[in-house]
């Protein structure tokens, strides 16, 4: 009897625990305030306005310096090791494919499909909204693991091949091929995305909120029985892979340099690729998340209903506020 | 156990993936000499060397003549079009005197070249302090906030120039208090030290 009683108080303890757990996730996707939609700032961007020469002297502000900040940095190596592999490997697809011109079709060829094939897998798990996006997505309603592949694959394809129609877009109608061009679109775009983020994340707020007062979201028979909606996911992904991808939009612009188009368009598909592995294994930790939390509270209704109205209405929060933090940054 | 370690993971994942699509996309190595003059600290003569890719799509819209060497027009199209817009990033120069922000705010002696298929971009900053009898503190780092831009120092570059005159100690370290992204990308800096020699 005290055995089960410990049992009972143990889970119990287990089952808030996570939920406050789940909720700090979420404030702290909330609470973001570090959303940044940077561009290249060697072309454009910067906060402050621009200044004559006579009114810039260098000067020391009255401000003290930060102090040395404490904290957890466990990230710290793991930016600088990705940092590091790009380069490596960006300079190795620089060298392989000035062989290509040479022998186009031979092993360098293959090994330039490979090499953005791994640096796209790298790329995209540097920092990015795109993983907060499809983390969050399948945070705020149910999903399956075949879900999260071709979310995270969608979102992708459509970030690199955004960037591939804007620098052929140019070429082929005006025969340069220039980062500034593409910077100018993409700076576009990148408003129309983070615009289109904020609207769908506030219709997934309605919509839970609804759903939450029809009961649908709190119940657990509802909620095994719910199905995707592969239409909003077809629109969460193109809002938030319409942002055109720079890694890419610079290999297509160094392949069209030096005239290996053709290959260039063969290496952006495996960046794709890459970059999709890297997504939709945000996407599938996201549904496992999910799902766990739902094991473990699908026993008891209350508590059921509380984590899936939590965590539903949250993850869509979460998507209106990086939208609308991504898009007033660009203003 | 299995939840918690599991909720803990996308913690620590959403909460450092919010920054614009995945970065960094532009890679510089710095190349740094510290300058003196009679009086003290003058300030920083920086080499920028971009990556291949990099150099190769901004040259292929700056090398008109496609004679791979930048003329004086072709360094001036440079300036205007590839670094001035620098200025809103403080040319991603960081200083800090005596525990003071330093604000860079321009830059002189700017030049252009190609060597080796790459970019390189030549500034000095001008940072005067002036020596004493008691130390000066100075940390310098070049990072990129946005981080767009991957900047690496390159340690056997470092140099002093004209600092007979002073007692002057430096070292590359990272530079804590530069950290920035959630304190989780923590910039490789310079720190020097430097007095009057009353020897």
């Amino acid at each position: 009897m005290v055995k089960s009683y410990r049992k009972a108080s143990l889970s119990s303890s287990s089952g808030t625990m996570t939920r406050i757990i789940a909720l700090v996730l979420l404030f702290c996707v909330l609470l973001s305030s570090h959303v940044l939609a940077a561009q290249n700032p060697l072309f454009s961007g910067g906060q402050e306005e621009q200044k004559t020469k006579e009114e810039v002297t260098p000067q020391h502000k009255e401000q003290k310096a930060a102090k040395e900040k404490g904290g957890l940095q466990v990230l710290q190596p793991v930016f600088s090791m990705l940092s590091l592999w790009q380069k490596k490997l960006r300079g190795h697809l620089t060298r392989v494919s000035r062989d290509i011109r040479s022998n186009p079709w031979g092993h360098s060829f293959v090994l330039f499909l490979v090499f953005s094939f791994i640096y796209g897998v790298v790329h995209a798990l540097g920092p990015g909204h795109g993983k907060s996006i499809v983390f969050s997505y399948f945070l705020s309603r149910p999903g399956r693991y075949i879900h999260g592949v071709l979310m995270g694959n969608l979102i992708t394809f459509i970030h690199v091949f955004s960037a591939v129609a804007i620098v052929l877009g140019f070429y082929l109608a005006l025969k340069t091929a220039g980062l500034s061009s593409f910077e100018d679109v993409s700076g576009i775009l990148e408003k129309i995305s983070y615009a289109f983020l904020m609207v769908l994340g506030l219709s997934l707020v309605v919509y839970k909120v609804h759903e939450l007062k029809t009961g649908t979201l709190t119940n657990v028979q509802d909620y095994k029985t719910a199905g995707t909606d592969f239409r909003h996911l077809a629109l969460v992904a193109l809002a938030t892979g319409l942002v055109p991808c720079p890694g890419a939009a610079l290999i297509l612009l160094f392949c069209i340099t030096l005239d290996i188009l053709v290959p260039g368009l063969f290496a952006m598909v495996c960046l794709a690729l890459g970059m999709g592995v890297t997504t939709t294994l945000f996407a599938l930790f996201s549904i496992a998340s999910r799902n766990t939390i739902f094991r473990v509270t699908g026993r008891k209704q209350k508590i059921f209903a509380l984590s899936s109205a939590a965590l539903s209405l949250l993850g869509a929060c979460a998507i209106t506020v990086i939208g609308s933090l991504l898009f007033f940054s660009r203003l | 156990m299995k939840t918690r370690l599991f909720l803990f993971a996308a913690l620590i994942f959403v909460c450092f993936s919010h920054n614009g699509f995945a970065h960094p996309h532009v890679f510089v190595d710095v190349e740094l000499t510290i300058v003196f003059d009679e009086r003290g600290l003058a300030g920083f003569r920086q080499r920028w060397v971009f990556d291949e890719m990099f150099s190769s799509t901004m040259l292929s819209n700056f090398d008109k003549n496609k004679d791979h060497v930048l003329d004086v027009h072709e360094i001036g199209e440079i300036k205007k079009g590839g670094f001035d817009n620098l200025r809103n990033y403080a040319y991603f120069t960081h200083i800090v005197i005596d525990g003071t922000i330093f604000e860079v705010k321009y830059v002189t002696e700017f030049s252009a070249e190609i060597h080796d298929n790459r970019l390189l971009y030549t500034f000095f900053v001008p940072c005067h302090v002036v020596a004493g009898d008691q130390f000066k503190q100075v940390t310098f780092s070049v990072f990129d906030k946005t981080y767009y831009t991957d900047v690496a120092l390159v340690p056997d570059s470092l140099s002093c120039e004209g600092g007979s005159a002073f007692v002057v100690a430096y070292d590359i370290k990272r530079i804590k208090e530069f950290s920035f992204y959630y304190g989780q990308i923590i910039p490789e800096g310079v720190s020097i030290q430097f007095k009057r020699n009353n020897d």
